[in-house]
């Protein structure tokens, strides 16, 4: 099925509209949380809330900014890490952080960082540029980037090193 | 790995601002790349273009390919562990045979060396098969071009086997439909795409580009060095020896002289060979010799002697020179007669860090020679005595001499010999080849030697 028809089937039944987009899509969801959240249950918790996000999120979707996949692999994506956040400051006992309002200096000065690190991520080789995008938005663990690109883990270690070392050279410090 | 530091998660943070394109979210999948691999290293591997080489270099590209795909797929399930396995096979049975096809040898048997390629390619279209079987099964996916491509390849053996030049019609039908095969396998690998991020790719030592460049380069180093190894033939030189002669062979040394043969040539030969010639009654030199390409200028000119014994029976004996600065890699020496010869014996000598060296020709089995002309037209097909040799390098002085024996003469009054000395290309070729008739062209400068016939009219003389 394509994805005007999931689309259209969500637009006249949402439970058999849903049903679909999870048949087609649950091995993409899984994917993009198994590689932020190791532990089974903990990425079946946040499969779960992936779907709740889908029900209350799909109806802004809007195909003319990108494909079904991208949006979804955004959605599975930061469920997962903010899911992971919480999970790291449930072990730590931190209280959850207040809720961040950036001055507008700040605000166009991170969209300035942004632009530059979009910049030099484009620059990149292409192999460097999957390795970076599987490390930082995938959050794929090494050994599951070496093997799927089929490349030994030491191999992939040394790339991200070298990536680091480039990035730190540019967007300077520890800031991006 | 180190643990994530603030820099790290900075840079994961500013990622969710900033999601990745369109195609790289298509490429983050276990499964796409090992798919395509699969996909190249088949249509690699399943035709030949014969030029430029290509048809050793893409297979060895396409083999590897293939392994590396499913290297990658191989605990998704036993059937692509299957492929996996017979992808090694593959690889490795045509490193081998790439290899063999630089050396003079063949296999042990052509037949086993069919049936195992078949065998392998089979068994890996049979694993793909059925591994996309089972990953696509919950997902519906129906198409199935890997029996279509399971079926081409057995109608393409049958072809091979049955009818080995089906003609024009046959192959642009089985073109058309490996296309469609592949065309259809791409499709299924998109349709696939879903159930590819279940799959869980395998881990590797080796990165995929240094097993590639292992592979290609061990080879092409293998193939280098079997071709040049090849390319020699080497002599079982020994120096002469310096014994005295007894009454004997002194009598049949004077005897030979007697009857005009070149001293240095009679001083030469070695007890077994004297005997052989002992008790000539008469000699006749070559008549209408024909000097092609560098005849030797020293002693030892290029001569043809017949030597008629009492019982009728006639040796021919060929004296030829080689250049000095001749190539060292492998010659090949071929006597022609147009009556049948036996007996066929004969010695070169040279003179290597000083000494006096000696060593005998082995002749192998009579083979066919072909002339060819300027305009690559074949002017002359005979059969010929042959022998391969190299020359020891730095080596001066060659020489060397035939001895055969005239069975029966055609043509008595028309019977002539010929020797030619025909030497291979400066480098080593790929696939081995011996030098062979194609390469005796008029003029050509790796033609060299003795040029020299005999018209042999010893018959006619005598009556």
């Amino acid at each position: 099925m394509t994805d005007t028809e999931l689309l259209a089937k969500w637009q006249t039944d949402h439970d058999a509209g849903m049903e679909a987009l999870l048949a087609q899509y649950a091995p993409l969801l899984r994917y993009v949380i198994g590689g932020v959240l190791r532990d089974r249950q903990d990425a079946e918790d946040c499969f779960s809330e992936v779907s709740l996000t889908l029900w209350q999120k799909l109806d802004s979707y809007e195909p003319a900014k990108g494909g079904l996949a991208a949006w979804l692999t955004a959605v599975a994506r930061n469920t997962a890490l903010n899911h992971l956040k919480a999970r790291l400051r449930r072990e730590k006992h931190q209280p959850d952080p207040p809720p961040e309002v950036p001055s507008p200096e700040e605000a166009l000065l991170r969209r300035e960082r942004a632009e530059l690190l979009r910049r030099t991520v484009d620059a990149l080789p292409e192999l460097d540029r999957m390795v970076f995008y599987r490390r930082y938005y995938y959050l794929q663990p090494v050994g599951r980037i070496a093997a799927e690109l089929g490349l030994s883990q030491r191999a992939v270690e040394g790339r991200l090193y070298r990536l680091r070392q480039r990035l730190r050279e540019t967007l300077g410090g520890d800031d991006a | 790995m180190n643990p994530w530091d603030d820099f790290d998660c900075t840079l994961a943070n500013a990622l969710s601002d900033l999601p990745p394109s369109q195609e790289t979210i298509r490429d983050v999948t276990p499964w796409r790349t090992a798919i395509d691999r699969i996909v190249l290293g088949l249509c690699l591997t399943c035709f030949s273009l014969n030029f430029l080489y290509l048809q050793y270099l893409l297979p060895a590209v396409g083999v590897i390919q293939t392994y590396l795909g499913f290297r990658t797929l191989r605990n998704a399930n036993r059937w692509f562990r299957l492929a996996w396995y017979a992808s090694i096979c593959k690889a490795v049975s045509l490193y081998a045979n790439l290899i063999l096809a630089a050396t003079p040898w063949e296999p042990a048997s052509a037949l086993l060396k069919t049936v195992l390629s078949i065998a392998c390619m089979l068994l890996l279209l049979l694993g793909l098969r059925q591994g996309l079987r089972q990953i696509a099964r919950p997902f519906g996916a129906r198409r199935d071009p890997v029996l279509w491509a399971l079926v081409w390849y057995l109608v393409l053996m049958a072809l091979a086997l049955l009818r080995p030049e089906p003609g024009w019609p046959t192959f642009i039908l089985l073109i058309a439909a490996f296309v469609l095969i592949i065309r259809s396998l791409c499709k299924v690998r998109d349709q696939l795409e879903t159930c590819g991020y279940t799959m869980e790719a395998a881990p590797v030592r080796l990165s995929a580009e240094r097993v590639l460049a292992a592979y290609l380069g061990s080879l092409a180093l293998a193939v280098l060095l079997a071709a040049v190894l090849s390319c020699r033939a080497p002599l079982a030189g020994a120096p002469v020896e310096q014994n005295f002669d007894s009454h004997e062979t002194a009598a049949i040394r004077q005897e030979l002289t007697d009857l005009h043969l070149p001293e240095a040539v009679v001083n030469a030969l070695p007890p077994e060979d004297l005997a052989r010639l002992s008790g000539a009654v008469e000699s006749t030199e070559a008549v209408g010799g024909l000097p092609l390409g560098n005849v030797g200028e020293d002693e030892h000119q290029n001569q043809v002697f017949a030597l008629l014994f009492p019982d009728g029976s006639v040796q021919l004996l060929h004296v030829f020179s080689a250049e000095p600065d001749g190539t060292i890699w492998q010659n090949k020496l071929s006597l022609r007669c147009d009556a049948s010869l036996s007996e066929v014996t004969g010695r070169l000598f040279y003179t290597h860090g000083g000494s006096a060296m000696t060593a005998p020709l082995a002749f192998e089995e009579p083979d066919d020679i072909s002339g060819i002309d300027f305009f690559g037209e074949t002017y002359q097909q005979f059969r010929a005595e042959s022998a391969l040799f190299s020359w020891p390098a730095a080596s001066q002085d060659r020489w060397g001499y035939v001895i055969a024996r005239v069975d029966q003469a055609a043509n008595p009054k028309t019977t002539f010999s010929e020797i030619l000395t025909v030497s291979s290309a400066s480098m080593p070729r790929y696939p081995y080849q011996q030098p062979t008739g194609k390469e005796w062209r008029y003029g050509r400068q790796f033609y060299y030697g003795n040029g020299a016939s005999l018209l042999w009219k010893a018959d006619e003389e005598r009556s």
